[in-house]
């Protein structure tokens, strides 16, 4: 245990400390055994519904807050993440969309809430290429769409008042014509 | 011993991370021991944690995602369907509220706004062929006098104003220096929210006299600077060239340039396509230019897609499309297109404008 006195700064000195040791080490090890060495590797997340996922270190590598701790702890296989905030569906879901390098029409395939879970996965796991992927998939499902198509798919309620609503048609009123009926 | 302490190592560079990194916060990291014990409580506890988190995730609605989260998705929209986006809740509204946007997917080529048709109706025509429809107060009975980086130049009731026909945005400035607009002919630096924007309206008195007007961003008083020289053909064009210097072309190739930087400075020019012989005293601009876009583009079209009818007339403001063409501008230049049977024609003004939405704050004034 860290001894009672012990500041947290000197806790974060010895952490450096460590880091520059586990630096210099990689710095003298083989570069090209350490990169096969991490393939094949899995990583084990815990999801939000409990289940333990071990995940291809490719993939784990996109999610940069993982990256983070895997940086900031010497890891072996015996650590888990738990990822609070993704269930085992929503990181399949992912998996699959990084395997098939972010095509669009794989997309088309996810329902809106799915859409909706990995947005806010990505961002959570700080995942840049996904929440861009995802960001453009919703973009292509409201474009071209009216108003009403739009509160329709991703169920959501209208909460203008009328008085709002017609002073927003009025002010965005070219939105409301040329659109294509879906 | 060290065991726990490399805990507490980890514990601390995670609360540091969380500054960086807000999803942070609900992660943990443990050795599997530790971790299995916790698994150990999640399924003894299993039915009330699903239960409950199944029913936060049916109160997870999109109108409730963050609006860093919701602009981003706003930003990677067209113009237009940019604008449902506003209209489709409270939060999406004020998720993409302040913000400009631009429309990525036009690639820089500019839309052509018509106005004053039947009933103050306007057009706008995207640049994919598309056509909407709308009813803009402001645009009624005005006289648009330049375009520029999305914004308008208009000249209505009496006074100058800028203004976004996309957001609606409105800046007026201040003292008008004009009663009427007859052949004037306008120009300004950047948007009106930049903090060096200059305005410039260039009257021709007659064919060897110009008059122009000059206002930067925050004065009150326009300042006035005429001109005599050569007999000038008719002005048709004006633009920004560089820091203070403006660009008046007439409907030959003859350029007027007006320099403010230190003493107000006017000097004319003729244009020419640039050959290899070019000499010291030739300055070379960084903008080409097209005196038939209009034209163009309008017999390129066929049936209904066509900007005019058979027998309408319109008179068109240009604009520049930076970069354009590698790294020359495209200068757009203001044409007026006579119908056959004038004694029957219907009179439109057009204007050439970049596909974007202009934020204001709501403080904001010239």
């Amino acid at each position: 245990m860290a001894e009672r006195g012990e500041s947290s700064e000197a806790v974060m000195l010895k952490k450096t400390e460590e880091e520059k040791l586990r630096k210099g080490k990689m710095i003298v090890g083989d570069e090209s055994k350490a990169g096969y060495e991490e393939e094949g590797k899995k990583v084990k997340l815990v999801t939000s519904d409990g289940v333990t996922m071990e995940v291809e270190i490719s993939i784990v590598k996109e999610m940069e807050i993982i990256q983070t701790f895997i940086g900031a702890t010497d890891t072996d296989d015996s650590f888990i993440f738990p990822i609070s905030n993704v269930s085992s569906h929503i990181l399949n879901q992912i998996i699959e969309l990084v395997k098939g390098e972010y095509d669009q029409e794989l997309a088309k395939k996810l329902s809106h809430d799915e859409l909706k879970e990995i947005l806010v996965a990505a961002n959570y796991l700080n995942m840049k290429t996904l929440f861009h992927f995802i960001a453009t998939a919703i973009a292509n499902v409201i474009q071209n769409k009216s108003v009403e198509f739009v509160r329709d798919f991703f169920g959501i309620v209208n909460d203008f008042t009328e008085e709002e609503e017609a002073e927003l048609r009025k002010t965005n009123a070219w939105a409301f014509e040329g659109v294509d009926e879906d | 011993m060290r065991r726990v302490l490399r805990v507490a190592i980890i514990i601390r560079a995670l609360s540091y991370c969380c500054h960086l990194f807000q999803p942070l916060v609900n992660i943990f990291c443990l050795k599997a021991s530790q971790a299995e014990s916790m698994s150990h409580d999640l399924t003894s506890a299993v039915d009330p944690t699903s239960t409950e988190s199944r029913m936060e995730a049916e109160e997870d609605k999109w109108s409730d995602l963050p609006h860093e989260l919701l602009s981003k998705i706003a930003g990677e929209l067209g113009l237009m369907d940019f604008l449902s986006f506003r209209c489709v809740c409270k939060d999406w509204h004020i998720a993409s509220s302040k913000v400009s946007h631009e429309d990525k997917s036009s690639k820089s080529e500019p839309w052509l706004l018509v106005y004053e048709g039947e009933g103050s109706q306007c057009s706008l025509h995207s640049s994919k062929h598309k056509r909407y429809i709308s009813h803009i107060q402001e645009l009624e009975g005005a006289a648009c006098l330049a375009s520029h980086e999305g914004w308008l130049l208009l000249f209505r009731e009496g006074s100058l104003f800028f203004f976004c026909p996309f957001s609606k945005a409105k800046i007026e400035l201040p003292n008008c220096p004009i009663t009427e607009v007859t052949d004037h002919i306008a120009a300004f630096s950047s948007a009106p929210t930049a903090q060096d924007c200059s305005v410039v309206v260039l009257n021709q008195l007659n064919a060897f006299e110009l008059q122009l007007f000059m206002l930067c961003r925050g004065e009150n008083a326009w300042s006035k600077h005429s001109y005599a020289g050569y007999p000038f053909k008719r002005m048709r064009t004006a633009v920004f060239y560089k820091e203070k210097e403006f660009h008046f072309l007439d409907e030959g190739d003859g350029l007027v340039s007006f320099d403010a930087s230190e003493s107000p400075q006017w000097k004319s020019f003729v244009v020419r396509v640039q050959e290899s012989e070019s000499t010291p005293s030739d300055v070379v601009l960084n903008y080409v230019i097209s005196k038939n876009f209009f034209q163009r583009h309008n017999n390129e079209r066929s049936g209904n897609l066509r900007f005019l009818e058979a027998n309408d007339s319109i008179s068109t403001v240009g604009t520049t499309v930076p970069r354009h063409t590698g790294n020359f501008d495209l200068l757009i230049g203001s044409e007026r297109i006579e119908a056959p049977k004038q004694s029957e024609s219907r009179h439109l003004k057009g204007v050439w404008i970049q596909p974007k939405y202009c934020y204001v704050p709501p403080d904001q004034t010239w």
